[in-house]
């Protein structure tokens, strides 16, 4: 997976760079706008982590110019400022996603795992009505669960939760992706409401003596997946 | 202290209650010299008159003997051209010779060349003089005193007058210390706006430049230091969260790739400085969205929300962590639309739930409700509540209730984003003690206009 840091603080982007490179993704970095603008638009790229406060071009510059220059990379936008505004601001430019500054390296690359899988091209045309992972099904258009062909009860909260866990199976969720994902609020929820609610759900979901299908990977999120 | 009072304190309605009566007092004082002197005046007269009258008499008598004297009282009884004069001729034993009374008053002893006062049976004063002649024959010789008459008109007359004078003196006192007073009224309003936290709001000063106004300007003089100062400390606290958050992250991302690169630290400890860490970085945080959302900076678009929605999905998050704790989370009432920013709202609900389940006790109630222009929602817990001193403190920054707890995670300025927030809607938050409980109110404007247009579709 090949990744494009746009980064002026250089700590930052050592930091960043050093942490992608570990789990295994190239990684090129430019440390100002202009730089940034022209690798993005030379170079193919999985997904595009872009600082919005960058000096002479600023990243939203950068994103509205790739955008109208039909480069569709998914871009994530790093910003100091986390205000309700600034994110509408970031998203109407044409960025996938949104990260405020300071966060943990799992959070970015959980977000950029996610960018990086998500299909490109018109998403929504194959709605599916059924999903499946392991022995989990679950049937989107009557709202049942099922595990192992035993029905499984869930609050409608629960089933969104469980739902957006198998669409992003085997991949690393963090509980703001969730509390993004499922309630549809971007904030960082400092107490262990999701926790909470996760293992609520996991309660149901796994009968005594099923294997777990919900992994708490520490200091990152959760993982949805057999093993 | 502010029991009802049977007069009141305010030194205004003394001086309009005490300024009448001093009024009343001076006109009394002047009135008595006054009286006198004209009393005095009267009974001069009075003297004099008849003193004439017996040397008119006396000159009659000694020409013509008695014959004379009596033909001269007849005619002057006949003819009354002075009607206060009285005249009585009686023989020895009081019997009358002549004279314009019926009888010798009872009281007028018959000594000669005796001057007497007495009263008659119609309330008027005589005064006059008695001689005795010969054969025991007396004469009376008096006048009717115009004192009484006088007296009676005179005290008619300046009851009058000094009722007016008063009631006028009532109504200045009134009028001038009903205006003093709306001023200052007015001037207490400001200042109870500025102690409420509108700091930017100032007292009238009029053009007049008198006192009061002197006083007003020197009170926003005050103000204007105390706004100065308070914006001095509050940027001070966002600079502060603005300038350590670089090297704090810094920090943070240290301490990850410590933990990531496996430095032989335990792990607990690793992700305890990282929680720490992040719980620094997060007050930080909220003191920048507070500073953005006092100073107005925050651009948020107001777009119509629906409050009960956003209340039912924080119910929603929290309702596990309450039910964890053994506790329930109940929500009733409904709500209107409001003008703003769900995230917003969301986060201030957020906090305020937060705080229920953290530092109070028992079920919570989240309750909405809509007035004719404000949707109120109100979030209670069933717990002690919090000593009512501490009560309007605690919307202040890094205000805590209970210094103790060193431990706590809170930021510190939840409620303070709180107050915001609803701030930020047009709206207000307050605080009270429940008995059970604390309650926190969020009072937020209805957006009318939508409303309106809602109702004619």
């Amino acid at each position: 997976m090949k990744i494009l840091i746009v980064e002026d603080d250089p700590h930052q982007a050592s930091f960043v760079c050093q942490g992608l490179r570990e789990a295994g993704m190239v990684v090129d970095h430019a440390a100002t706008g202009k730089e940034g603008l022209f690798m993005a638009t030379t170079e193919q790229y999985d997904v595009m982590v872009l600082d919005r406060m960058l000096p002479v071009v600023d990243g939203l510059t950068i994103l509205r110019t790739l955008r109208a220059s039909q480069i569709h990379t998914p871009v994530l936008i790093l910003s100091a400022l986390g205000e309700v505004d600034d994110r509408v601001e970031g998203l109407r430019a044409g960025s996938d996603d949104y990260l405020v500054k300071p966060f943990a390296i799992a959070e970015l690359m959980a977000r950029i795992e996610v960018l990086a899988r998500r299909p490109r091209t018109a998403p929504e045309t194959s709605e599916q009505s059924r999903l499946r992972v392991a022995d989990v099904e679950m049937d989107l258009i009557r709202r049942t669960v099922a595990r192992a062909g035993r029905r499984i009860d869930l609050k409608p909260k629960e089933f969104m939760l469980l739902e957006y866990l198998m669409r992003h199976a085997d991949q690393v969720v963090t509980r703001t992706m969730l509390l993004e994902g499922v309630w549809d609020y971007h904030f960082d929820p400092a107490t262990n409401v999701i926790d909470v609610h996760i293992s609520n759900l996991r309660a149901k979901l796994d009968a005594p003596g099923a294997a777990p299908l919900i992994h708490t990977l520490r200091g990152a999120g959760y993982r949805f997946g057999t093993a | 202290m502010t029991r009802p009072r049977l007069f009141p304190r305010s030194p205004f309605f003394r001086f309009a209650a005490v300024l009448p009566v001093c009024i009343a007092i001076i006109i009394a004082l002047l009135f008595v010299p006054i009286y006198q002197e004209a009393r005095d005046d009267i009974r001069q007269q009075v003297a004099s008159a008849i003193r004439l009258e017996i040397v008119n008499l006396e000159e009659d008598f000694h020409e013509g003997g008695m014959a004379a004297l009596v033909d001269v009282i007849e005619r002057r009884v006949a003819a009354p051209v002075d009607r206060d004069a009285v005249y009585y001729l009686a023989d020895a034993n009081g019997g009358k010779i002549t004279g314009n009374i019926d009888a010798w008053p009872d009281d007028v002893r018959p000594i000669d060349d005796s001057e007497f006062r007495a009263r008659e049976s119609d309330g008027h004063t005589l005064t006059g003089h008695v001689f005795v002649l010969y054969d025991g024959v007396r004469l009376l010789v008096a006048r009717r005193s115009p004192l009484a008459t006088f007296r009676a008109h005179i005290l008619r007359q300046l009851a009058v007058a000094g009722a007016l004078a008063t009631l006028l003196s009532a109504l200045i006192a009134w009028l001038f210390a009903g205006r003093v007073r709306r001023r200052l009224t007015l001037l207490a309003q400001g200042a109870d706006l500025v102690q409420q936290g509108e700091l930017s709001h100032r007292l009238p000063v009029s053009v007049r430049g008198d006192e009061i106004d002197q006083l007003a300007a020197r009170f926003n003089a005050a103000f204007e230091r105390i706004e100065q100062l308070m914006e001095a400390s509050r940027e001070v606290s966002s600079a502060i969260a603005h300038d350590m958050r670089r090297p704090l992250t810094r920090l943070r991302n240290e301490i990850e790739s410590l933990r990531d690169a496996g430095s032989g630290m335990p792990n607990e400890r690793v992700e305890s400085l990282l929680a720490q860490t992040d719980d620094v970085l997060r007050t930080f945080a909220a003191l920048l969205r507070l500073a953005r959302l006092e100073s107005g900076s925050l651009a948020a678009e107001r777009r119509p929300v629906e409050v009960a929605d956003v209340v039912g999905d924080v119910v929603d998050l929290f309702e596990p962590v309450a039910e964890a704790q053994g506790r329930a989370l109940n929500l009733s009432g409904r709500a209107a639309v409001v003008l703003g920013d769900r995230e917003l709202l969301f986060q201030a609900l957020t906090n305020l739930i937060d705080n229920a389940l953290r530092y109070g006790a028992g079920d919570i109630d989240v309750e909405l409700s809509s007035t004719v222009d404000a949707n109120v929602i109100s979030v209670r817990d069933h717990g002690e509540g919090v000593p009512e001193a501490t009560l309007s403190r605690l919307f202040e920054r890094f205000y805590r209730v209970d210094t103790s707890r060193a431990d706590d995670q809170g930021s510190g300025v939840g409620l303070t984003l709180v107050r915001a927030i609803a701030q930020f809607h047009g709206g207000s938050a307050s605080v009270a003690n429940a008995s059970p409980g604390l309650r926190v109110t969020l009072t937020l404007p209805i957006a009318t206009q939508l409303l309106q247009s809602r109702q004619i579709e």
